[in-house]
């Protein structure tokens, strides 16, 4: 048993190693880096869920950490500033402040749940939103909604992962480069998260999720532990901010909005809330599900001889109808628990 | 006897409505406290407060000679002091082993966790059989013996219960009651709020009897057990 699920890693681990080079002989390089975006989707989706499905605290705002981590890398790393920072201090610096605006947000929302909580939170998000688009005056910090450009690409010391390298012959290009960055990221996320849920913490927030009276009467500190929740999904959207901006290069209030942190919820909701498979199942599909069916006018021309729906319309059709679909058929999300599916079999 | 509690003056209120006034009530250590009353009556609001989920409006809370506002919710479980909210408050998803480790959240890895945990499930063989099932797929008295058997974990002096009979049936009841006796028995001392009044009063040493947050009446549980009012009001008149 244990040698089979042994081999199994083996293998999928090759094959994860493998995929970029396989994506780049088959599809072409744009392929590499829409796989590159999902890998920071699904950092995303695994801070999220420490928010939402570890401790059930509905966040609608979660993109604003996601700028904080963009920005933060952006201002060490271009000329906006002039400062060209190494990456192991930009980017843990953006997971803080991230961080500490995970606490800002969570210290005056500690009372509120369910709805109430979600509205606060976008809020949330909008004004981190409308703050990096107005930030330009009287004190030019972020360069308003012209955005940062011209932002160093992630490096190690002199090794630039934004060019080209050779080894044993072989090409790299730079977005490989960057998809393995992501995969170890990604990796050591999902192996946290794991430790996490299993730890005297993460069975806290289990039990502040399930009855927060019960869990304070037992002598949990729910505010801390709520701030800690916060604050320990915002870093995860904090480092995947900084990755983002390190690789696009350019980083614009634009790319912030309500729009994604509603996109973002939708992955983990649809994945399986709580559970890290499901989640990371999740972000994959929604991250790359929308650029597969950008071929969808191409096959319309084929059929039909014209296109009758706007391949961009169709793809928040079939979106729409996938997770309408999928809240009647597979309430728990497409990979839930264990636990969240026996209870729902219960039912 | 010692006072363990001394609740003098306590008044409790949500928004502009007062749901306890001027409430005077003291537990000694050791003892079996009843707080009987109708609904909205106050009593869970007053248990509220000494637990620290609510905060007190005016009055004084003294637990073993401190006074309470100097200990925060989370650090008067550590004091000893328990409460088993109403409607239990199980952790459905979690399994029944890890809703008994959150009874002992404050004691970390003390090395009695363990063999309290052994303890518990010898007192409740069916939490035994099914240590590794969610909590949730218990029935209401079980989960009722299971918030009992989590309240035990932290190790109270003080265990505070908030109507454990609700919602449940007849025979549960009866065991749920049996278990509460035994633990006072084991010297861990009781404030119980209860809506079944006779229930209540044949375990208790004493009764403090509520209406509309104000104390109406107080004495011994058997005293008030024959009491006209009480009787009238709570046992269904002269069945007794």
């Amino acid at each position: 048993m244990k040698g089979v699920s042994c081999r199994w890693l083996v293998l999928g681990g090759a094959a994860l190693i493998l995929l970029p080079f396989a994506l780049e002989l088959l599809l072409g390089n744009g392929w590499v880096r829409i796989v590159d975006f999902a890998l920071l989707y699904v950092l995303l989706a695994l801070g999220l869920n420490i928010v939402v499905g570890y401790a059930g605290l509905l966040d609608l705002g979660y993109v604003a950490f996601f700028a904080v981590g963009a920005y933060v890398y952006a201002l060490l790393n271009s000329p906006q500033w002039g400062l060209h920072w190494p990456i192991w201090i930009a980017l843990p610096a953006g997971a803080l402040l991230a961080a500490c605006f995970g606490v800002l947000l969570g210290a005056p929302t500690l009372k509120l749940r369910g709805d109430y909580l979600a509205i606060v939170t976008l809020g949330f998000g909008e004004i981190i939103r409308i703050f990096l688009n107005n930030l330009d005056s009287p004190i030019n910090i972020t360069n308003g909604p012209q955005g940062i450009e011209l932002i160093d690409s992630l490096h190690f010391g002199s090794l630039s992962l934004g060019q080209m390298h050779h080894v044993l012959g072989l090409r790299i290009p730079a977005v490989v480069n960057v998809y393995y960055l992501f995969l170890v990221v990604v990796v050591l996320g999902m192996v946290f998260s794991h430790r996490l849920e299993r730890s005297r913490i993460g069975r806290a927030w289990a039990a502040i999720r399930e009855d927060e009276v019960a869990a304070a009467s037992m002598g949990l500190n729910t505010r801390n532990l709520k701030l800690l929740a916060f604050a320990m999904g915002a870093s995860f959207g904090g480092l995947s901010g900084g990755l983002f901006a390190g690789f696009q290069g350019f980083v614009s209030p634009e790319s912030f909005t309500l729009q994604e942190s509603v996109m973002i919820l939708c992955m983990v909701v649809l994945g399986g809330m709580g559970h890290i498979a499901g989640v990371v199942l999740g972000a994959m599909l929604l991250a790359i599900l929308p650029e597969a069916l950008r071929a969808a006018g191409d096959w319309e021309q084929m059929v039909f001889g014209r296109i009758w729906v706007d391949p961009s319309n169709l793809r928040l059709l079939l979106f729409g109808m996938a997770l309408v679909l999928m809240m009647l058929r597979r309430p728990g999300g497409l990979w839930p628990s264990n636990a969240r599916r026996n209870e729902l079999q219960g039912q | 006897m010692t006072i363990l509690l001394d609740i003098a003056g306590l008044s409790v209120c949500y928004g502009g409505i007062k749901a306890v006034a001027e409430v005077d009530l003291v537990v000694h250590e050791g003892e079996r406290v009843a707080l009987i009353g109708a609904n909205g009556a106050g009593k869970s609001s007053t248990l509220k407060a000494v637990a620290g989920l609510m905060v007190p409006s005016s009055g004084q809370l003294l637990y073993d000679g401190t006074p309470l506002e100097r200990l925060a919710v989370w650090q008067r479980v550590g004091a000893g002091l328990c409460l088993v909210p109403e409607g239990r408050g199980v952790f459905p998803r979690l399994s029944i082993e890890e809703n008994l480790l959150m009874g002992a959240w404050h004691r970390r890895r003390d090395a009695g966790v363990l063999s309290d945990m052994e303890r518990i499930y010898g007192l409740f063989e069916r939490l035994k059989e099914r240590r590794l099932q969610p909590a949730g797929t218990l029935s209401g008295g079980e989960q009722q013996l299971l918030a009992l058997g989590r309240a035990l974990m932290s190790r109270p002096r003080l265990l505070l219960l908030d109507e454990p009979s609700m919602g449940l049936a007849p025979l549960m009841v009866e065991k749920v009651f049996d278990v509460i006796r035994a633990i006072a028995g084991s010297g861990v001392t009781l404030l119980l709020v209860e809506q079944n009044a006779r229930l209540a009063l044949e375990l208790c040493d004493r009764a403090y009897v509520m209406e509309s947050g104000k104390v109406v009446l107080t004495g011994k549980a058997d005293e008030c057990l024959r009491d006209a009012r009480v009787q009238e009001a709570y046992l269904g008149g002269d069945q007794s």
